[in-house]
């Protein structure tokens, strides 16, 4: 554990408590709705807010606790902002030099590779406000790694971008989280970057943490919030195992079979993520002979919870993978559904993540 | 008086005004970045204080500043002592009279640019490893700098149109207190319009560039206090 924060942040009505330990490497999604803490945790952790009872450690360090304040230039932290908050005053290569050049450490970060990295190799001798949403928040994070930071903290920084962008920077993102190997804690308070991002995640709900763990878990954890949404979403790990060029589909195997997806930019062998959506799972207590869903695998039901008058979250056990499926009440009794019941789970159309 | 005389003047004046803005930008920097983060329940005090000249009658202030720079008080006699020459009637009087008296046109603009910074842009320098006194150099001073040349040229401006505490502590030394001002209201008292005329119009044209200036740079002027 390489982060660990025990704290009381108390914020006129609300009071946040926390007491949790974050892995070594990887990205921790600090995940939650508006107002949960997220950022004021986040920020407590960077050492920009300074709360009474508070206790964080960093590796063996101690940033703060009764006796010891370490000020957050001290910390080696890369904070990236919810607005990328450029220095309007400096050039994209001044923005990214400004950490750089105040820290020892930094002297030997690949600087060409993190501008390579984050596709900003043109757009150096440019002004702040010459660039767009995505190519500020890129920079943002460009100037936070340059820094060579010991931790990567990011608020929100894909929010306000329109779905492209954040597409395209969910990849840049996991392009830094592999190739820098440093450890990221990334507030987040949409679904998809959990499922895309997350290696970990923590999950606050007004002002307690309410569930960590693997993402998978996590978002199909029935006592939790996400699953009750109605975008509930599971995560399933598998990996590629052969391009079907006549068909243009990729097949990607994991625990419970092998997942026919659109064909994946990623190459043969590659670890990916795929997402399905609990709306897009049906379920049948045979194999259908003849229909047009390829993705049909066997699976368990461990749980079901009621999602809304017509409506339950089934959760689906598939060769150790947790799947989400949402059918209504009356199929559930026509079927006879229940905890046990062994039955097919048909997906209609997944969405392939990194 | 001839022309000469006028010219004298009026390099008094200059000289009188950069002076006192290069020392008020040193002084007012520094304050107004205290007084826009601040958080002293008293700070208003302060507030209150620097922004005192702008309804203070300048005989007021020239009449205490005198007192002051006598010799038979404390900070006369310490000046006397220390230099060997009164602080009254001289450059150095004068230059500290301006400098009091066009203090709130410089920390004003300069505490309302940094107010308008926000907290954000000194939070990013401090995650990347900047200490609070490099952040004030590095990021605070830069992005005020509208507000910072605009206290500057204000202060400058309103030290050349300063008269009356001038009158009082400065007297009437050509070549050492004897400015702009000064001379236009000794032509006028010995009716020489002509003169009066030259130099009037060289201030008020002086004047007006300079709050050309500042206005076509659009910065955030405010000319009374909050």
């Amino acid at each position: 554990m390489s982060l660990s924060i025990n704290c009381k942040i108390q914020r006129g009505e609300f009071e946040l408590c926390a007491d949790i330990a974050l892995p070594e490497r990887g990205i921790t999604v600090l995940y939650g709705e508006s107002g949960c803490g997220k950022t004021s945790l986040l920020r407590a952790i960077a050492g920009l807010d300074r709360h009474a009872d508070t206790r964080i450690m960093f590796a063996d360090q101690v940033w703060q606790d009764e006796a010891v304040f370490v000020a957050p230039y001290q910390r080696r932290i890369g904070y990236v902002f919810q607005e990328a908050s450029l220095f309007s005053h400096l050039s994209v290569a001044q923005n990214i030099d400004y950490g750089r050049s105040r820290s020892a450490a930094a002297m030997h970060t690949p600087l060409a590779e993190i501008i390579r990295l984050l596709g900003l190799e043109t757009k150096l001798d440019q002004r702040p406000e010459q660039l767009s949403g995505g190519e500020r928040r890129r920079v943002a994070i460009a100037r936070a790694l340059a820094s060579a930071p010991q931790i990567l903290l990011m608020d929100e920084p894909l929010v306000s971008l329109d779905h492209a962008r954040r597409m395209e920077l969910m990849s840049y993102l996991e392009q830094v989280a592999m190739q820098s190997g440093l450890p990221m804690v990334y507030v987040s308070h949409a679904q998809d970057e959990v499922a895309r991002l997350a290696h970990h995640v923590v999950m606050l709900q007004g002002g307690r943490v309410s569930g960590s763990g693997h993402a998978a878990d996590v978002l199909t954890d029935l006592a939790l919030a996400p699953a009750a949404s109605p975008d509930a979403v599971s995560v399933v790990e598998g990996v590629l195992l052969e391009h079907d060029q006549q068909y243009g589909l990729s097949r990607v195997e994991f625990a419970g079979g092998v997942f026919s997806i659109p064909a994946s930019p990623r190459a043969v062998g590659d670890k990916l993520r795929i997402q399905v959506a609990a709306r897009d799972v049906s379920l049948a207590l045979q194999a259908p002979e003849a229909s047009s869903i390829l993705n049909v695998f066997a699976a368990r039901v461990v749980a079901i919870q009621g999602y809304d008058r017509s409506q339950v979250t089934v959760k689906l056990d598939c060769g150790g993978s947790a799947l989400l499926a949402r059918v209504t009440r009356k199929s559930m009794d026509r079927l006879k559904i229940a905890i046990g019941t062994q039955l097919m789970a048909q997906i209609k159309s997944t969405a392939t993540l990194a | 008086m001839g022309m000469e005389q006028d010219l004298i003047a009026l390099w008094v004046t200059l000289k009188l005004a950069l002076v006192t803005t290069v020392l008020l930008l040193l002084l007012g920097t520094p304050l107004a970045w205290w007084l826009a983060n601040s958080r002293w329940r008293f700070k208003y005090w302060l507030e209150a204080m620097v922004a005192l000249p702008l309804v203070l009658p300048p005989t007021v202030l020239g009449f205490y500043l005198l007192l002051l720079f006598s010799p038979n008080n404390f900070v006369g006699q310490l000046w006397l002592d220390a230099t060997g020459r009164p602080l009254a009637f001289s450059f150095t009087g004068l230059v500290i009279g301006s400098a009091i008296y066009s203090f709130p046109f410089v920390v004003q603009p300069i505490q309302d640019a940094f107010k308008a910074i926000g907290k954000r842009p000194l939070e990013v320098a401090a995650t990347l490893g900047a200490s609070p006194r490099d952040r004030f150099f590095s990021v605070a001073l830069p992005l005020a700098r509208p507000g910072i040349v605009t206290g500057a040229v204000l202060g400058f401006a309103h030290t050349l149109g300063e008269f009356g505490v001038v009158l009082m502590v400065g007297g009437n030394i050509p070549g050492q207190t004897r400015v702009a001002s000064i001379a236009i209201y000794d032509h006028v008292e010995s009716l020489n319009y002509g003169q009066a005329h030259t130099l009037a119009a060289i201030l008020l044209g002086f004047s007006l560039l300079l709050l050309l200036f500042i206005y076509r740079n659009r910065a955030r002027v405010r000319l009374l206090p909050h």
